[in-house]
């Protein structure tokens, strides 16, 4: 197995800390509890208030009734008061056995005629005003000690004395009224007592059941194999739907990533082994050959394949600092020429047969055919005269030259014009370009090689895809590389015939605001192994 | 002084008080049963201001304290509780004030107004406030309860009473008397004795007036029970201005106690006596008199002995334990055997559901089936409205022919 898999399978990974929140059940039931107990106490002063008022209302009733049957029972019979109270007037208010009860009946003058003569007055006046209007008065005070309950009954009585009005007030202790009041308060309050408990119980239990779910996704996932990226198999609710959505597409581009990890590890090996096999063959072809030129043309193999498998292992290289760059994102405003003439002097070799790489600057004050004639002095003459020409981009100044390097790598390897087999030992000639677009900078290299047909030109961006009739030593990653820079600026690419034979591709950085200022990044040497 | 005082001494001295004594008092001595001629031993009594003292000394001889009671019912009748009691606590000396009702509970106000207004009214002097209040006069008691004079006395014991025998822990019913129609069985034979109201009235419209003049009963202008229960027959009764009217065309002898009307019943000067408390009746009978009882079947009056504190009590500390005795299984034993009463639970069983067990086979005789327990409660304040008194015993004295 790979070493990937030996990672991913080793033991428990070491758990991170998460960083939590409330527990949900707590939350909810705290705030549901909170409410509940705001609700019974709102209820109880509600239910304690109905409790007095109803109270009031059954006992004023008696008080009432009481009343009336004694203003029924008042006469005024040759110009005297007679009373004749019914029995049941006082037995009325009998009906709250622990009570005392007080009465008076007073005449148009105020004066007792019999009763209680010291009760407490009403508060409203009932000896003026229209008798008919007058309704009966209920009012609480305080009487021999005790909070009384009072009724004021006016009546009117024709013949009578004066105006003829008299009225009956009839009072009752409050003992019975605080007695249901508090009865009907204690049995209010212990049903919403109750019925709160229940409906926090019911709660409690929905919660329970409620996050079940959640509990069950995480056993599920406890008890999985760390390899198994498998979407979720448990229902979840839906409100987390679109969490274990996320959860199964993070898994999902998990899986993708290790396969395409896997892949690729599985690429590189081949791509390795080949090239391997082949030093070894060699190698041994030329220890087996006793004749010094066969030996010689050995060892020349040998080190062709030892090149290759170098060439391999730098894109390999180039392609993990890629990665680790892109990852790292670092950006800084980079001068884009500088970087190309460092990426030529990294790329080019100098032994023969020397290819003939020409980088142009749009707009340059020298001609072309200076530079040509001067090549390579003419490069450096350049930029030495032109020091300022602020192609400047905001980017990563090893991904970019990583890029040009690989750019420029595959024009040397592909862009020898075809032609009869022996042109195959002719130098090829490559033509960088770096000009101001609208969009920003381009940087195109050109080559007069086969180029690639249109339908392949979307693979070229594959790892270990490689261009038609390619020579051997590639491995597929340089455009893969070249297009993960690219993209990790924001740019495009662009790839195009060129007239007059062969191919040209080139891509497009947007150039770096004046903001990000005059300081350009000091450009660092590739880690990447020098050319010798 | 160590005898007995005489019956005729204490009637003479309260009819010196009466404003116009009903009836000449007899001049026999009624007879005493014998618990209560013990228990009166070794009293002194003192009469004057409308009552008679009797001072009972402290079992031990020690006086620690005195509890001072007024009580509307003969103190003879009540001398066994107060000595059992006394037993119990050796050092404790009683007096008793046996007072008319209205006097008791006339000067039960007094002294409460005044207390209210904070000025002493002018007492009797040669007594002190009392500490508790016992009377016959049910409505009187329950009116001092609502008018906030009276101290409640929620112990234990009162807490256990039922409903119907007390009211508001304040005014206690100690003990239940039936009320009865008592004849001579000389002047009139048993089997023309009347067994209800109804046969009454018809023997007093009987054309041979076989009772005229030989009725006796309570007077309700002048006695305190005696107008509670003319007030209660009126309720209960419809007819009962019927009787009242057949009982003034009968010339009714009219007394404001009821010693007197039983003294002359037993003299054969009269035939009847209509509203007698039992006990008084059994009493004599036990004695030895000739006199027999009639349980009215129609409906059974229950009168009742309460008792209350009164909120002037210099020493209500004394009167609470006696009255947690007076409620007592032992001091209600006491009450039924010496005092003849019918102990108050029994009593309100036999008000509420007619059940007579442990009533004195006597007085459930003929199977009476309507007891009505006087219960203490606002009810019985109607009859107190001194508009509705007015007009009631106008109405009672036309009819009884003295109006």
């Amino acid at each position: 197995m790979t070493a990937a898999d030996g990672a991913l399978g080793a033991g428990p990974a070491p758990e991170a800390p998460v960083r939590t929140l409330p527990a949900v059940r707590r939350t909810l039931l705290t705030a549901i509890g909170a409410l509940f107990a705001l609700a019974t106490v709102v209820l109880f002063f509600a239910a304690r208030s109905y409790g007095l008022s109803a109270a009031d209302r059954s006992y004023d009733h008696l008080l009432r009734a009481s009343a009336l049957s004694m203003a029924d029972s008042v006469a005024f019979v040759q110009g005297r008061w007679q009373v004749d109270l019914p029995y049941a007037a006082l037995d009325l208010l009998a009906m709250a056995p622990e009570d005392r009860a007080f009465y008076r009946i007073a005449g148009p003058d105020g004066a007792t005629i019999t009763g209680y003569a010291d009760l407490p007055v009403p508060p409203v006046s009932l000896s003026t005003g229209d008798a008919d209007g007058l309704q009966p008065v209920f009012f609480s005070a305080q009487y021999r000690g005790a909070p009384v309950r009072f009724v004021a009954v006016p009546r009117a009585i024709a013949g009578g004395p004066g105006s003829g009005r008299f009225w009956v007030q009839v009072g009752q202790t409050r003992q019975a009224r605080d007695a249901l009041a508090a009865d009907i308060v204690w049995r209010a309050t212990t049903a919403i007592a109750a019925l709160m408990a229940c409906v926090f119980g019911l709660l409690w239990l929905g919660v329970d059941r409620a996050l079940r779910p959640l509990a069950q996704l995480q056993r599920e996932l406890l008890e999985r194999e760390a390899a198994d990226l498998r979407p979720i198999a448990s229902p979840v609710p839906r409100e987390l739907a679109q969490l274990a959505g996320a959860l199964n597409g993070f898994m999902g581009r998990l899986a993708l990533n290790l396969d395409a990890l896997r892949t690729f590890i599985a690429e590189a090996a081949h791509q390795m082994r080949t090239p391997l096999a082949a030093l070894i063959a060699q190698a041994q072809e030329g220890l087996d050959d006793d004749d010094p030129r066969a030996q010689r043309q050995s060892l020349q193999a040998v080190e062709r394949n030892a090149l290759r498998l170098r060439r391999l292992l730098n894109q390999l290289l180039s392609d993990a600092s890629v990665t680790h760059q892109g990852q790292l994102q670092r950006f800084a405003p980079v001068d884009l020429l500088a970087l190309a003439r460092e990426a030529l002097r990294d790329v080019v070799p100098h032994a023969d047969p020397q290819p003939v790489v020409r980088l142009w600057v749009d707009g340059d004050p020298l001609s072309k055919a200076e530079l040509l004639a001067q090549y390579p002095q003419a490069l450096e003459a350049r930029n030495a005269m032109n020091p300022v020409l602020g192609a400047r981009v905001h980017g990563d100044a090893l991904m970019l030259r990583e890029a040009i390097k690989n750019l420029v790598d595959n024009a040397l390897k592909h862009g020898v014009p075809p032609g009869p087999e022996e042109a195959a030992s002719q130098p090829a000639t490559v033509d960088v370009t770096l000009r101001a677009v609208p969009s920003g900078w381009q940087l195109e290299v050109a080559d007069r090689g086969p180029g690639v047909p249109e339908d392949q030109h979307a693979r070229l961006f594959e790892r270990f895809v490689r261009g038609p009739g390619a020579a051997a030593g590639g491995a597929g990653l340089g455009l893969a590389i070249v297009q993960r820079v690219v993209a990790g600026h924001g740019g495009r690419i662009e790839m195009a015939a060129r007239e007059g034979g062969g191919w040209r591709i080139a891509f497009t950085l947007p150039a770096a605001s004046a903001a990000d200022g005059p300081e350009l990044a000091s450009v660092q040497p590739s880690p990447a192994e020098r050319s010798p | 002084m160590s005898t007995i005082p005489s019956r005729r001494q204490w009637l003479q001295g309260l009819a010196a008080l009466a404003l116009a004594p009903a009836g000449a008092a007899p001049a026999l001595a009624a007879p005493l049963p014998n618990a209560a001629a013990r228990a009166m031993r070794g009293t002194t009594t003192v009469r004057g201001d409308g009552a008679t003292v009797t001072f009972f000394p402290p079992a031990s001889g020690r006086q620690q304290a005195l509890l001072s009671i007024d009580c509307a019912t003969d103190t003879a009748l009540f001398a066994p509780a107060i000595r059992d009691f006394q037993r119990r606590e050796p050092d404790l000396a009683v007096r008793c004030a046996d007072r008319q009702s209205l006097d008791i509970h006339a000067q039960a106000l007094a002294r409460a107004e005044g207390r209210v207004r904070g000025a002493a009214p002018p007492l009797a002097p040669d007594d002190g406030a009392p500490d508790l209040l016992v009377s016959s006069s049910l409505d009187l008691q329950t009116q001092l309860a609502n008018d906030g004079h009276v101290l409640a006395h929620p112990s234990a014991l009162a807490r256990s009473l039922p409903a119907g025998a007390h009211w508001r822990h304040e005014v206690f019913s100690l003990g239940a008397d039936a009320v009865v129609m008592v004849y001579h069985p000389r002047l009139l034979p048993p089997h023309l004795a009347p067994r209800t109201r109804g046969q009454l009235l018809a023997l007093l419209r009987d054309p041979h007036r076989p009772l005229a003049g030989r009725l006796g009963t309570y007077d309700a202008t002048r006695s305190g029970l005696g107008y509670l229960l003319a007030t209660q027959d009126s309720r209960q009764d419809s007819t009962a201005s019927v009787l009242l009217a057949a009982m003034g065309a009968n010339q009714v002898r009219l007394g404001d106690y009821i010693d007197p009307l039983l003294d002359a019943l037993e003299l054969g000067r009269l035939a009847l006596v209509y509203n007698v408390p039992a006990s008084y009746a059994q009493a004599r009978i036990a004695a030895g008199s000739p006199l027999r009882v009639v349980v009215p079947e129609d409906y059974t009056l229950l009168t009742t002995r309460s008792a209350v504190i009164p909120a002037t009590a210099p020493h209500p500390e004394l009167a609470r334990p006696f009255l947690d005795y007076l409620i007592s299984p032992e001091g209600q034993a006491v009450l039924a055997r010496d005092t003849r009463l019918i102990p108050i639970r029994q009593a309100v069983a036999a008000g509420t559901s007619g059940r007579t067990t442990g009533i004195d086979p006597e007085l459930v005789g003929a199977g009476a089936s309507s007891w009505r327990l006087l219960a203490p409660g606002l009810g019985l304040l109607v009859y107190l409205d001194p508009l509705k008194r007015q007009r009631f015993l106008q109405a009672w004295a036309t009819s009884m022919g003295t109006g």
